[in-house]
């Protein structure tokens, strides 16, 4: 169970990746924006924002599984809302 | 995607197996997002253009995207502020220019850096900054890497057909390379899943990621852009050497590496050697060392120090499930690579034997450029047993990247661009140098359209400030050109304008005429050659452009083409066989690369660029061996004897910016009944970009072999001497380049004709994509052939401006090949005078066997006057001046102004011959700026007002010069000056490509009958205004002049200024401005200004610098 709503963690998100790793992002930030397609973020670009959102929330997050999770999907793009889901998830 | 055949090469192509079927190339569907570039010369500049830019597109939303990508981007400024942006749509582009606006109106902005495409840097990173090009190894692939990049770079799709043919002659199981990573947009999720199944393998993964550094290195090429040092990683370690020179990778070489990787791919999978288990770690070197000094030593190893957030650790299995454990533990993500063995470390040495094996039969040389080794992290040694080692056992050792990366930078080392797919380099560089300023591209990634990401990084490398060339974007698409600037000033011209050089009598006069035939179509030529042709045609039919078919043809191709692909071939268009072939070929300057070695204007043109030539042309016997080829197909099995009777009526130019085309159609003709054996055809050459003209008309005898070498023809010499010519003079006087020098000695000359030696020059460089071009002649040998009869030429007394161009060839004769480069050969030719305008050579090239090689008969040449008296007109253009200074007046002018100064007075009427349409271009390269060239290419006014355009110019860098040498004592091109137009005869130039401002001569230049004016100074406002004089100088006239000289100066009406006084002894007239135009000009005092006319040469010159006269 989290203290933040679905919501309120898709708005972290946008603002956390609307300038992220001195690269912007200036179009709108939703559920449906694509990590790789829409931001241009690389894969270490994931590690880093695994650091940077277990500052956020103080905490630590099982992102290995996250990644292994999207390696078993292939080559197919992750969407800002999957990673809300499990932050959703795992927020205490 | 447009249409590709089922390898994946584009149809254009013609270096295919026999079983592919060609057809024409379709119609260019629109690209997924374009690149625009704004540049200005600061800031608010910029601002302001991008507001005109806003503006636009609200006028005009339907606009062509790739038209406004091109007008923006082709002639970029060298200096200024730049703002790139990558945008799919109209919409897309308003909205990032709007997010562009805001933010650099905001003061504290530095920078743009925008993943939807704007960019814009208040401090690029180049020139202070190097570039450094990185290469990806084995794991950087993925499916459909690189995607249809192939269908719109030749320069990918030859890269791709090379390591394709060599991987099937390497009996590699798919036949190619590209079929393992590229799979149809239709494919199931199970074929999908095979693929990459596949691709994962070693083998494939380590060729086919080296298959793509090696094309997208080429690509790089294309668009201007060369490394500082380059460097790869793993596997991609090769590309780097190969990019750099440093290894020679032919073909056999490749097929050799395939067969040496499928070799450690079967090993890999049959387990042999030791086996380990690789790891992909979350974490840096500095974390991961605990947790491996905790096991014993030789057990595990750090393979791959990539970044601070990867690394990959390579062992024994116990050790490194252990490891594994450890880190769930402390949550650090981690991943299982699909492979067995030990790559990277120690334990791999034992299996380096098939490597060392292969690179022993590698030639390695110094690098062109840094190559940094990923073992050492620094400079690869220049030894080549040195290099081939560390080659060897960088399979055995630790990659290095991170410290790597940190050598570059540490070297100055700003931006590195990622030759190669995934983009996993460019990561590590961004996590390696966090928090430093540097920018990291990566070319092709999986998830963005190849070409969008590559504007991308065109884009970011444009805002660095990095000099590129765009043209590979647009060259296929054939853009045009959109009038979106607020409209600048036309000059208007005034209404007695004339082409010619007027009332000149005599030779020119007749002249004139002769050129006019010479240039334009010969209709009853065309008519007897109509007569001469087969039976059922009409001549309306033959004088129709031929439209492309968009199917396939009549007939498939012939069943044997020629072993090797011909390079002059193009592609058949049309083919009935034993009736007629109609063949289309491509003139594009970046594969037809000799075509810059022979440049209509000359050579030395700047100093800024050296590779700024004149105008390149197809020499003439690259048209023979052309057509030659082509007869080739028509008559598959026989052989070409040589051609007759070709007459030559336009020469076939190539261009920077447009890719031309020439078609080619043969038919068969009767048979001469005096030479039965000899099969006839006849052939004309259409030049399809200059509205279908009529290049080339002749015909093309074959046989079924080279008759046997004759002996050379008695050559009696009458007043022989030693040539008084030297090698040097002689090339001065040629605009060939390096690649067409062969004379190795001019030998003797006599009265009519001269002996000379001369030798088979290297071939490599002719062509972009064979070094090894497998002609039928040696069209440049036979060139050269044509070169020591120059040496007579100029060895004549009367130099006058003298260019010979030919324009028929009696008859050609071939006995033989291609020669092997250094063969040694004799040229005697004969020269004979026909007229002032007319010579007429014989030449008989002889091989090292004594025997004739060639023979080419009655080649007639016409004589060009460019009389500018002894002046070389194919030198060096910074060492003579079309125009001719004006020195009566420069002196006169001296001694009247009040404010004296330097300054020049020049004078300009351009000879008919050169302002022919063709000259004009080849005066435009070797005269004008890229940026000049450009606009002179798309000027769309009259012939009058192209006449004009180019030599006002001229004129106007002619007074410049002149007056820059004589203040500073140096010399300066003309294609170094650029010229900005202020107004309608109002000049102020800039040396090219310096970007410190800096004083440069103020230009003030008039256009009269067809000769121009111009006077330069380096203070106050010039003006000049002229006219003929047919007798003697009246009032009325000076002061008309001189108005019009003041209106010029200060860009206004002549109706706002009116004459105070005219002082006919001295020629001084003063003009007032009107009470209307005074308080405009807050300078002016209410003073007269001065004008100065002069009675000179039979002209009426006025010239003013606006200055008052003193009270």
């Amino acid at each position: 169970m989290s203290t933040r709503t679905r919501f309120q963690i898709e708005r972290d998100l946008a603002t956390l990746l609307a300038n992220f790793n001195g690269r912007e992002y200036s179009d709108p930030i939703g559920p449906e924006t694509l990590f790789f397609g829409d931001l241009g973020m690389v894969s270490i670009d994931a590690v880093i924002l695994a650091e940077k959102l277990e500052a956020l929330y103080g905490q630590k997050l099982p992102f290995h599984q996250f990644v292994s999770q999207m390696s078993q999907r292939g080559v197919q793009d992750l969407a800002v809302g999957d990673l809300a889901a499990f932050l959703q998830t795992h927020l205490r | 995607m447009p249409a590709t055949t089922s390898n994946g090469i584009h149809p254009r192509f013609t270096t295919l197996p026999s079983n592919v079927v060609v057809s024409a190339a379709p119609a260019c569907p629109a690209w997924e997002s374009e690149l625009f570039l704004l540049c200005a010369p600061d800031r608010s500049a910029l601002l302001t253009l991008v507001q005109q830019l806003e503006t636009f597109l609200q006028r005009e939303p339907t606009v062509d995207l790739k038209d406004l990508a091109w007008t923006l981007n082709h002639d970029l400024p060298t200096a200024g502020k730049r703002l790139a942006i990558v945008a799919g749509s109209v919409a897309e582009l308003q909205k990032r220019l709007a997010r562009s606006r805001e933010r650099l109106h905001r003061p504290d902005c530095t920078q743009l850096r925008d993943s939807l495409g704007i960019y814009y840097f208040e401090e690029p990173l180049y020139p202070q900054g190097k570039i450094a090009f990185l290469f990806p190894g084995e794991g950087a692939q993925y499916i459909n890497m690189a995607g249809d990049l192939c269908a719109h770079f030749p320069e990918v799709a030859d890269a791709f057909a090379r390591c394709d043919d060599a991987a099937r002659r390497a009996h590699h199981p798919r036949g190619s390379l590209s079929r393992v990573f590229q799979l149809p947009p239709h494919a199931s999720a199970e074929e999908f899943a095979q693929a990459e199944n596949e691709l994962r393998q070693l083998g494939n993964a380590m060729c086919s990621v080296l298959m793509v550094d090696y094309a997208l290195w080429r690509l790089l090429g294309a668009f201007g852009l060369s490394p500082d040092a380059v460097a790869g990683h793993s596997m991609g370690e090769l590309a780097a050497l190969w990019a750099a020179d440093a290894v020679e990778i032919d073909d056999e070489t490749f097929i050799r590496l395939v067969g040496a990787v499928e070799a450690m791919q079967h090993a890999e999978a049959a387990g042999q050697g030791t086996e380990a288990v690789l790891l992909a770690v979350g974490a840096g070197k500095a974390d991961l060392a605990p947790l491996l000094n905790a096991h014993p030593a030789g057990t595990v190893f750090l393979a791959m120090d990539n970044c601070p957030h990867q690394t990959v650790v390579v062992g024994l299995p116990g050790p490194l499930a252990a490891i594994e454990a450890d880190l769930q533990a402390r949550r650090i993500m981690h991943e299982r690579l699909p492979f067995r063995r030990p790559y990277h470390t120690p334990l791999f040495a034992e299996s380096l034997a098939p490597l060392r094996e292969l690179f022993a039969g590698v030639k390695f040389h110094t690098p062109r450029i840094p190559v940094y080794s990923c073992t050492t992290a620094r400079l690869f040694p220049h030894d080549a047993e040195a290099m081939r080692e560390l080659t060897v056992s960088h399979w055995a050792a630790p990659v290095e990247f991170t410290q790597l990366i940190e050598n570059l930078y540490a070297e100055g080392v700003r931006l590195f661009v990622e030759s190669g797919p995934r983009g996993n380099l460019s990561s590590f560089v961004e996590d390696i140098l966090r928090g430093r300023t540097c920018a990291a591209l990566p070319l092709n990634v999986p998830r963005r359209s190849p070409l969008t990401q590559l504007q991308h990084v065109l884009g970011q490398l444009a805002a660095h400030q990095v000099p590129l060339r765009l043209d590979p974007l647009y060259v296929r698409r054939h853009p045009r050109r959109i009038e979106w600037m607020p409209s600048p000033i036309v000059p208007s011209l005034p209404p007695t304008l004339q082409g010619g050089a007027g009332a000149r009598a005599g030779v020119m006069t007749s002249y004139f005429e002769v050129m006019e035939q010479f240039l334009d179509l010969q209709r009853e030529l065309m008519e007897l050659y109509l007569a001469r042709g087969p039976q059922t045609r009409s001549p309306a039919e033959d004088l129709i452009v031929q439209e492309p078919l968009a199917s396939l043809p009549a007939e498939p191709l012939p069943a044997e083409p020629a072993p090797e692909p011909l390079p002059l071939l193009g592609t058949v268009i049309e083919h009935v066989p034993g009736e007629r072939l109609v063949m289309r070929r491509l003139m594009d300057l970046s594969r037809d690369r000799f075509a810059d070695e022979h440049t209509v204007g000359g050579r030395t043109v700047s100093k800024v660029d050296p590779h700024q030539h004149g105008l390149p042309v197809m020499p003439m016997t690259f048209t023979l061996e052309m057509i030659a080829e082509a007869a080739t197909v028509f008559c598959p099995g026989k052989v070409v004897l040589g051609l007759d009777r070709v007459k030559l009526h336009r020469w076939l130019a190539f261009d920077e910016e447009i890719v031309g085309e020439v078609e080619i159609t043969l038919r068969s003709a009767p048979a001469n009944p005096e030479e039965p054996g000899v099969t006839l055809l006849t052939v004309e050459v259409r030049d399809l970009s200059e509205k279908a003209g009529v290049a080339a008309l002749g015909f093309v005898r074959l046989g079924d072999r080279l008759p046997p070498a004759p002996e050379p023809t008695p050559f009696p010499l009458a007043d022989q001497h030693p040539c008084r010519i030297t090698l040097e003079q002689l090339y001065n006087s040629l605009f060939h380049g390096r690649l067409f020098t062969g004379v190795l000695s001019l030998g003797v000359v006599g009265r009519d004709g001269t002996i000379g030696e001369i030798v088979v020059p290297p071939r490599r460089g002719l062509f972009s994509w064979t070094d090894q071009p497998a002609f039928l002649f040696d069209p440049v040998l036979l060139d050269i052939a044509m070169h020591p009869l120059c040496g007579w030429h100029l060895e004549q007394e009367s130099q006058a401006g003298r260019i010979l161009l030919p324009f028929e060839m009696g008859r050609l004769e071939m006995f033989g090949g291609p020669l092997p480069e250094g063969t040694q050969l004799r040229v005697q030719g004969r020269i004979v005078e026909e007229s002032a305008r007319h010579y007429v050579h014989t030449i008989e090239v002889i091989g090292p066997n004594g025997r004739l090689w060639a023979r080419m008969s009655s080649l007639k040449y016409w004589r060009f006057y460019v009389p500018f008296g002894s002046v070389n007109f194919h030198g060096p253009k910074d060492q003579y001046f079309l125009s001719t200074r004006w020195t009566a007046i420069e002196d006169k002018l001296q001694q009247m102004r009040s404010h004296p100064g330097p300054l020049a007075v020049a004078r300009l009427e351009p000879p008919a011959d050169l302002q022919r349409a063709g000259m004009r271009r080849a005066a435009g390269c070797v005269s004008l700026t890229p940026r000049e060239l450009s606009e002179q290419r798309r000027l769309s006014g009259t012939e009058a007002e192209q006449i004009r355009w180019l030599f006002e110019r001229i004129t106007a860098k002619d007074a410049a010069r002149l007056l820059w040498t004589q203040i500073h004592n140096e010399r300066i091109f003309p294609a170094d000056i650029e010229c900005y137009p202020d107004g309608p005869g109002q000049w102020h130039g800039a040396r090219r490509a310096v970007s410190e401002p800096e004083p440069f001569p103020r230009v003030a230049t008039t256009h009269r009958d067809g000769v121009s004016f111009g006077v330069a100074c380096m203070t106050g406002r010039p003006g000049i205004a002229a006219t003929r004089l047919t007798g003697p100088a009246h009032d009325e006239d000076r002061s008309r002049l001189a108005l019009e000289a003041v209106a010029s100066a200060l860009q206004t009406a002549v109706a706002e200024l009116f004459s105070e006084s005219c002082d006919p002894e001295s020629g001084l007239v003063r003009i007032l401005p009107s009470a209307n135009l005074a308080p405009r000009l807050p300078e002016h005092g209410g003073a007269p200004l001065r004008v100065y006319t002069f009675a000179e040469n039979g002209y009426l010159v006025a010239i003013t610098f606006c200055e008052q006269e003193a009270p």
